[in-house]
């Protein structure tokens, strides 16, 4: 199991009031699997997908991704977990304005330490791959939204991370390219074997993908 | 390094608007640093090069300006009688004010023989005066009234020649001196002498022989005795006191580079809180985010240092040139020395680190989600 989760809660405080994102969650994933997590806005599933990602802990709960505790983790094992494990896709792309396609998606091999002429020719390849290879240059304002997600694909993939997590991807884009993007990432599950978890409320999306659960009131069900 | 430094001047550059200002905030602190800094050392050359005497001088107790006075000639009978072990040189002089290029300057006649050893008057420049229409004037006030060597000058209606230019210790150096007979001829004999110049003796404690000159009956209650440099150390002390304020001053301007680029710092990091939540979320560290700003603000403090360091050159350039600062009609020279320059570029890169590292104490602190929330 590339992800084991039991008993994972997730509480916040809102001045005194507390907030339970997530409730008693237990959750198993295969490595290599497409799964989708469905459920209203604000059932938990942006806080699930963050706890998996590494970008948040659990308030109680066990927790384990690719083999490593996260509920136990420091800042600095989280932020080694992030860069060498995950992959992260947002709904509204969060590309880096001031840099361009090709930058934006080396971002994550900086990070691991390559150096940068490498970095921009892994980029391009990723670029080609998603189909960005003409648009490279450009930076995020001059792209469509259907371009801007699959350079943030790309940017998530390019490290080859084990898991990648989706939140509402194609939650900001017209049916042709939600259509496109889901292709291009069961592809990448496909090919590259890539473990996909994609947040939506989007319910037609679904049937393309290996689970589905359903996160409501911070309770989490398998379909 | 190399990936921080591009990724500073990309975003500087995409940024460049808010750097042009951010730059131009820092420059007016590193401009006022460097011109304090000048001024104070400007304030230091000037104590360094004032030198004190120990002669004495007598003028009439009560008498609101020397200028209108005469002094009693058994004053100066009662001086001369006192031993050479206690008084080397007794120099009677004549004192007026007059007008110079419409300044209102101090005119001073005395016996030529007292001129360099009691009133310490160094020629830098010409002739000491040998005809009637010769006259020597401080470098001070020639270079205040811009006159030279050969210069014509009116002074109670007559025209006189500046034969030298002299250098001397205190409010000397600011006047104009011309030799005792041509005094005599410009002012008559009738009004004799307004003060009494006494150069006590080596080894002579100046104190006892002003003691002793005061209870001195042709003296006593008529006459005041004070020690020539007293108003001159007086001078001193508050110049000391104005150069102290400037060093301290100056450092405080630095102090405005910590909390200007801690501000601005501030603000980057709020405006890009979502992207540097991003950069952590995708794997950057905090610490390597952090590296990235220090660069960012390092690189806007030197371009700071250099607009500023640039400004301060010229305007002290300028200034000198237009518009030159003086006190006691001794020029003060600013200038932006090496010294002050490489202080200068090294309080700048240590305070742009302490304001950025002030800046970013709080960012490393928070969590990854509550950065990529923030728009």
């Amino acid at each position: 199991m590339i992800v084991s989760a039991q008993g994972l809660t997730k509480t916040y405080h809102r001045g005194k009031e507390e907030i339970c994102a997530l409730r008693n969650v237990n959750l198993e994933i295969e490595a290599g699997s497409f799964v989708f997590i469905v459920g209203p806005s604000g059932g938990g599933k942006s806080t699930l997908l963050h706890l998996l990602g590494g970008m948040d802990q659990p308030t109680s709960g066990h927790l384990s991704v690719d083999g490593m505790n996260l509920e136990k983790a420091s800042e600095a094992q989280l932020t080694h977990f992030r860069r060498e494990k995950i992959g992260f896709v947002f709904q509204f792309y969060n590309l880096l304005a001031s840099l361009n396609a090709l930058e934006n998606v080396s971002l994550p091999l900086l990070a691991r330490g390559k150096k940068i002429k490498e970095a921009h020719t892994l980029a391009a390849e990723m670029l080609n791959f998603v189909g960005l290879d003409a648009r490279k240059k450009h930076h995020p304002a001059e792209l469509s939204g259907g371009e801007q997600q699959r350079v943030a694909i790309a940017r998530a993939v390019v490290g080859r991370p084990s898991l990648i997590m989706a939140d509402e991807p194609t939650g900001d884009l017209d049916a042709v390219n939600t259509e496109a993007v889901m292709r291009l990432m069961l592809d990448l599950n496909r090919t590259l074997g890539i473990t996909f978890v994609v947040a939506t409320h989007n319910e037609t999306l679904t049937g393309m993908g290996d689970h589905i659960f359903e996160l409501r009131n911070g309770e989490l069900k398998r379909r | 390094m190399f990936l921080a430094l591009r990724f500073s001047l990309i975003d500087l550059f995409q940024d460049r608007g808010r750097t042009l200002l951010s730059v131009i905030g820092l420059a007016v602190v590193v401009f006022s640093f460097m011109l304090l800094a000048a001024l104070s050392e400007a304030f230091s050359s000037y104590l360094h090069n004032t030198t004190l005497s120990h002669n004495l001088v007598v003028v009439r107790a009560n008498v609101f300006d020397p200028a209108e006075d005469r002094l009693d000639p058994q004053v100066i009978e009662a001086a001369r009688a006192f031993g050479s072990n206690e008084i080397s040189q007794v120099a009677p002089l004549v004192f007026r004010h007059t007008r110079l290029n419409g300044r209102m300057v101090q005119l001073r006649a005395a016996n030529m023989d007292t001129w360099q050893p009691v009133f310490h008057i160094e020629l830098t420049k010409g002739e000491w005066p040998s005809a009637p229409d010769e006259i020597l004037i401080g470098e001070g006030l020639a270079q205040l009234n811009h006159l030279d060597l050969a210069s014509k000058t009116e002074i109670f209606g007559r025209e006189f020649t500046i034969s030298g230019i002299f250098r001397a210790p205190g409010a000397i150096f600011a006047s104009v001196w011309m030799p005792l007979e041509t005094a005599w001829d410009v002012f008559g004999t009738e009004r004799g002498y307004q003060a009494l110049f006494i150069q006590v003796a080596n080894g002579a404690d100046p104190l006892s022989v002003k003691n002793r000159l005061e209870n001195d009956p042709h003296l006593r209650d008529e006459y005041a005795v004070y020690l020539e440099d007293n108003y001159t150390r007086q001078n001193l002390d508050r110049v000391r006191d104005l150069s102290d304020m400037m060093e301290v001053v100056s450092l405080l301007a630095l102090l405005g580079i910590v909390f200007g680029v801690s501000n601005t710092v501030t603000l980057s990091i709020v405006e890009r809180s979502h992207d540097l939540g991003i950069l952590l979320g995708i794997g950057f560290s905090t610490r390597s985010l952090a590296h990235f700003i220090w660069v960012r603000f390092l690189i806007l403090g030197l371009l700071a240092y250099v607009l500023g360091a640039a400004f301060a050159i010229f305007y002290a350039l300028s200034q000198q040139a237009f518009a030159p600062f003086y006190i006691l009609e001794f020029p003060l020279v600013l200038q932006i020395t090496p010294a002050i320059l490489l202080t200068g570029l090294f309080w700048v890169v240590i305070l742009s680190l302490a304001g950025t590292w002030l800046a970013t104490w709080g960012f490393a602190r928070q969590r990854v989600m509550e950065l990529i929330r923030a728009i």
